[in-house]
This record gives structure tokens, sequence and C-alpha cells, in this order.
């Protein structure tokens, strides 16, 4: 046997090896790397200042029942877009407060959309009826909506300018002052273009 | 028509009703909590961690178990609820998750671990037989080998040869 013979018969083993080693480390990471991306933390006040995802909702309440409403369709109008739930008692807080404000800065051409986060329909349109609520809200079909907003919990509220831009993200519930300011800046927004 | 005609009309009649009332889903009335708990528990509670909705006590789990008994009660199969939850709220709200999109990957990845640990395992064992085989009769031989040569390398010893000499000098003068 030669001397390269001999050299490749006693390197071929622990080269093996090395692959093989390798290989399982890439998997290793590779596993930790999707566990790494699906256990990310999310939180809605990222997307403060990005683009809004759009989102195709059917309202099931009063007269906008049935009614389709995409953000494509409502650009050049700012939008608030409130996440809440029958079960969820901080809703309790603000859910007359946006009705006042629907009627407010409806004139203005302020959209308020209210979407119904993991509840029964019953439930939510119950819900809507105890606080007289008009404006159009929907069902979130497989919180796609909640997912794509990034939401961490409800009451959520996003204020989307009419470039289709989230200007504020407010996680629980909205005072009154804080409310009126911030539609006034969407709305101050829109008649400066 | 005549009596045996009639007659025999009546029963075709009873049987058609007979036949429907068995084609009735299974949960014509209200059904019980525990079949409303045997669908429950398979659902997650979507507001806390860990627990399902036949356990969880939060309002939001007391409006899921009516649902499940209101669709219980239209004669709605097991898998239809759990489906109609899983399109309704996402696929998260099911304790078991479905073999499809991205849960795909928790069915496949434990198979796949517990696969490549075997290969591994059987890749280590292979080496260990086939070192241990080529290795037992040459090197015992060969530790048999050395041992003799060292035997007779020690005999073999300056100082040895001088030593065994006196011995046998002295045992010479003796005798």
């Amino acid at each position: 046997m030669s001397v390269v013979e001999k050299e490749q018969t006693e390197t071929t083993p622990s080269r093996r090896r090395s692959i093989w080693f390798l290989v399982a480390l890439l998997l290793i990471v590779a596993l930790v790397g999707v566990l790494a991306f699906g256990l990310r933390p999310k939180t809605s006040t990222v997307l403060a200042g990005q683009p809004a995802p759009d989102f195709e909702l059917t309202a099931f309440n009063g007269e906008f029942e049935g009614q389709n409403f995409s953000l494509d369709e409502l650009r050049g109008q700012p939008v608030v877009l409130n996440f809440w739930a029958s079960w969820c008692v901080e809703c309790d807080k603000e859910m007359a407060l946006l009705e006042q404000a629907w009627h407010d800065y409806r004139d203005e051409g302020v959209w308020f959309i209210g979407v119904d986060y993991l509840d029964i329909d019953s439930e939510g349109l119950a819900y809507l009826d105890r606080f007289d609520i008009t404006y159009p809200n929907a069902p979130d079909i497989g919180s796609r909506t909640y997912q794509d907003y990034q939401c961490t919990g409800v009451p959520e509220t996003f204020f989307i300018d009419r470039e289709g831009i989230i200007q504020h993200v407010q996680i629980g519930p909205l005072s009154q002052p804080q409310l009126y300011a911030l539609l006034d800046q969407l709305v101050a927004a829109e008649t400066q273009d | 028509m005549n009596k045996g005609k009639r007659v025999h009309l009546w029963f075709l009649a009873l049987l058609a009703v007979l036949a429907l009332s068995l084609a009735r889903p299974t949960f014509a009335q209200q059904p019980s909590a525990d079949e409303i708990n045997e669908v429950a528990k398979k659902l997650s509670c979507p507001t806390c961690t860990g627990i399902n909705v036949a356990d969880c006590p939060t309002e939001t789990c007391a409006q899921w178990r009516a649902k499940i008994g209101e669709l219980l009660a239209e004669g709605e199969s097991e898998q239809e609820i759990l489906d109609y939850f899983a399109a309704r709220y996402g696929d998260h709200v099911l304790q078991v998750p479905p073999k499809r999109g991205f849960f795909v990957l928790v069915w496949v990845l434990p198979v796949v671990a517990i696969l490549a640990g075997l290969a591994w395992l059987a890749y280590l064992m292979r080496g260990w037989s086939q070192r241990s085989a080529a290795v037992t009769p040459e090197q015992a031989q060969g530790v048999k080998m050395t041992a003799a040569s060292d035997v007779a390398n020690d005999t073999d010893l300056p100082g040895e040869d001088e030593y065994l000499r006196r011995v046998e000098q002295d045992l010479e003068k003796l005798s």
C-alpha cells in the first residue's frame, strides 16, 4: 500500500464523521431557527410608522351588515381599527367613547371599524347592542386580522392615516382627550395634503 | 284503491317515518355537559395558556361551551364542530394541531429527530463493532508477542547475566 493510499484509508472515516457532524449541526441550527422564528416576541407597537396590513372584513351589525371593508378600498380616508371582544372587561371602558367619536368625526371622513376577536357572533352582537354601536364591526375570521396586526390582546386600536400608514398603536383602553387628539391629528394630516 | 294496497301504503309510510327518525342527528335534544365537554376538551382556551375549553373557568370558554352545545343540538358531529372553530378562530384553538401548513412540522420533526438519532446511533455502533473486530485477534497476538519478547529481552540484560553467573558460582561452591 502506498503512503498516499494509506493516508486516504486512514482519513476517510474521520472525514465521514466530520460530514455527519456538520449535517447534524446544520439540522439542529435549522430546528432552533424555526423555533426561534415561531417564538419571536410579537408586538403591535412595532407597526407604528409602517404601512398597515390590508384586511378583508365583512360587517355583521346594523346598517353595515354584510358589507365588505378592506383597507385598500378605504385608502384616502383615515381609519380607526379597534380590536375588541364581548368577554373583554377593559373594552367596556372605551366602547361608548368610540361610538361618540364615530358620530363626531364621521363627517370628517374618518372610518371606525371594529374587529370582534375570538368571540361567538351572537355574544358579539349582543355586546354591540349593549353600547348602541352603529359603526361597522366584523368578526375576525380565522383571527387573521389580529395576527396580521400582531396584536397582543384586546382592546387595541390602530390609527391609520389616509396613506395607509399606522400613525399610532394604542394598547389598552383609550381616554377621551387622547382619542380626540389622535383623531384631530389624522384629520389635520388629511387636510394638509 | 283496495284495502290491501292501502295497508301496503300505510306500511311504507310507517317505514319512511322510522327511517327518517333514525337518520336524525344523534343529539336531537339538548346535549349533556359530558357530551359538550368531550368536544370542549379538544379545543384550547383562546385567552389562557395550556388549558382546554372544558376545564377553563373564563367567560370566553363558557360561551364556547354554549356554542358547542348549540352545534351538537343541531346535529353537528365532533369533527364538524372542531372544523368550525378552527375555521372561525384559527388552527391554534385546536388541542391537536392539524396535519397541514406550518403545523405539519409538529408531526414531522419528532419523527425526523428520532430517525436521525437512531441512524446516528447505528452509525456509531457499527464503528465500535468494526473497531473491536479488527483489533481483538491481532492486538491480543501483539500483546502476547510483546510479553514474550519482553521476557526474552529481560534475560539478555547484562546485569541479569552477572547476577545469574554469581548465583551459579555460589551453588557450585556449596556443592
